[in-house]
């Protein structure tokens, strides 16, 4: 192909149907973004008194830390538990996870507004016995150490090696850092909500919240890996290398396998919760059957069938099972944060989400889908780096 | 149920979920024993 022709090519490739909604969705973001920042929450926002916390904490920072909740699931069962199959993996996962949260953190900017002022809980004014403090410092140290475990990919692109070397002596450190720190924050998401006993439908509320919350980001974690992959496969396969592809099935395998038994256990903690609160009786009402589809449709059908997947090695389906947990999920988030929360409240009184939240909330995830392609279409993030092959 | 005391509920409350756990464990036991059988190659 001439230049002439390699240009006319490219300049024709920018006009896709991926990339015409993604240009409408970010123009329209931008739209929402400057009202946000000019009008208040007010202008864009349903949120009100009754209901200060809307889709933007509900899906943007709560489905949005759960899902990246892969990052340390991968790295773990790589460099802890010295799963090495599994290491053409960390590199995807780890830069899915590091979007993810400074995603949380580019979107809370917008719930919280004056986002010059982020810094003041840490540095400023720490409010110690707030578990909002500590989620915040948590996030903001584990953004940091996500961070400095993707630089190794961003400095083998830029042929910076001294540097690349130092940072991947420190792998197993931030490994250990980073799953202690998930460990901490993605309970305590949980364990806010536990200051609403009153608020939250006893269906969704429990003690065990923080174990539920910490538990369920291992299988949102691992499913995420797994969905991720299946959606990349296709339009990145040209920059995968030989290492990635051949390891890829087995690491949906072990992933899928994994994930079955962490459901499992979820499962049986969730039916434990029901039963420490006696709280049998409200599966015979509407929010029950709700409740029942969650557990049985999101839960125990995917464990299932990412065993029945592991069993029959059938890729497909633990591909299926994957995408019915990260679905899952997000319903479940959904539910404690929205749905089962101010039940009590007339109908007229609940929230449903304005059209502005939900652009933003398409804007952030467009934003992360567009930074993942810039940025692996660039640095060897399917791919081992020439220069370092095999060092790991 | 009817529960008069404090200690009525939680006899029948831990009552249950100890004999959920007990469940789970034998449960446990049969699903592992169903998610690593099937067409073994290499893991």
């Amino acid at each position: 192909m001439s230049t002439v022709e390699h240009a006319s090519a490219q300049r024709k490739s920018l006009f896709t149907p991926f990339n015409i909604v993604a240009a409408i969705i970010l123009a329209a973001g931008l739209v929402v973004t400057v009202m946000r920042f000019t009008g208040g929450l007010g202008a864009v926002t349903n949120l009100d008194q009754n209901n200060p916390w809307g889709i933007w904490i509900g899906f943007d920072l709560l489905c949005g830390v759960a899902l990246a909740a892969g990052g340390y699931t991968t790295s773990s069962a790589c460099y802890i538990f010295g799963l090495k199959k599994y290491h053409a993996g960390v590199r995807p996962a780890i830069l899915t996870a590091f979007l993810g949260y400074a995603l949380v953190v580019f979107a809370l900017g917008y719930d919280v507004g004056r986002p010059w002022r982020l810094p003041y809980p840490i540095f400023v004014q720490q409010g110690t016995t707030s578990l909002l403090f500590e989620v915040g410092l948590c996030v903001m140290i584990y953004l940091t150490v996500l961070f400095i475990e993707f630089t190794p990919a961003a400095f083998e692109w830029l042929g910076f090696k001294k540097i690349r070397n130092i940072v991947v002596k420190m792998t197993l450190a931030l490994t250990i850092f980073g799953v202690v720190l998930s460990t901490l924050h993605q309970s305590s998401l949980g364990a806010l909500y536990t200051i609403v006993p009153s608020k939250l439908h006893p269906l969704w509320y429990s003690p065990y919240l923080p174990l539920f919350f910490f538990v369920s980001s291992i299988c949102a974690g691992l499913s995420m890996v797994i969905f991720e992959g299946t959606l990349s496969h296709k339009p990145m396969h040209h920059l995968m290398d030989k290492e990635y592809l051949d390891n890829h099935d087995g690491l949906i395998l072990g992933f899928g396998k994994g994930c079955s038994l962490i459901l499992f256990g979820y499962f049986a903690i969730k039916v434990i919760g029901l039963a420490y609160d006696n709280n049998w009786h409200y599966l015979a009402t509407g929010y029950g059957a709700w409740f029942l589809v969650e557990i049985l449709g999101f839960v125990a059908l995917p464990s299932f069938l990412y065993a029945i997947g592991a069993r029959d090695r059938n890729i497909p389906l633990i591909k299926w099972a994957a995408g019915l947990t990260v679905f899952g999920i997000i319903v479940n988030r959904f539910n404690i944060s929205m749905v089962a929360f101010n039940w009590q409240l007339p109908s007229q009184l609940r929230y449903f989400p304005s059209w502005g939240e939900i652009t933003i909330s398409l804007f952030v995830v467009t934003i992360g889908v567009l930074a993942f392609r810039f940025i692996s279409t660039r640095m060897p993030i399917f791919y081992e780096h020439p220069d370092y092959k095999g060092e790991h | 149920m009817e529960f008069f005391t404090l200690q009525d509920y939680y006899t029948h409350t831990k009552g249950i979920v100890y004999l959920i756990m007990g469940g789970i464990l034998v449960a446990a036991t049969l699903y592992w024993q169903f998610l690593m059988g099937g067409n073994r190659k290499d893991d």
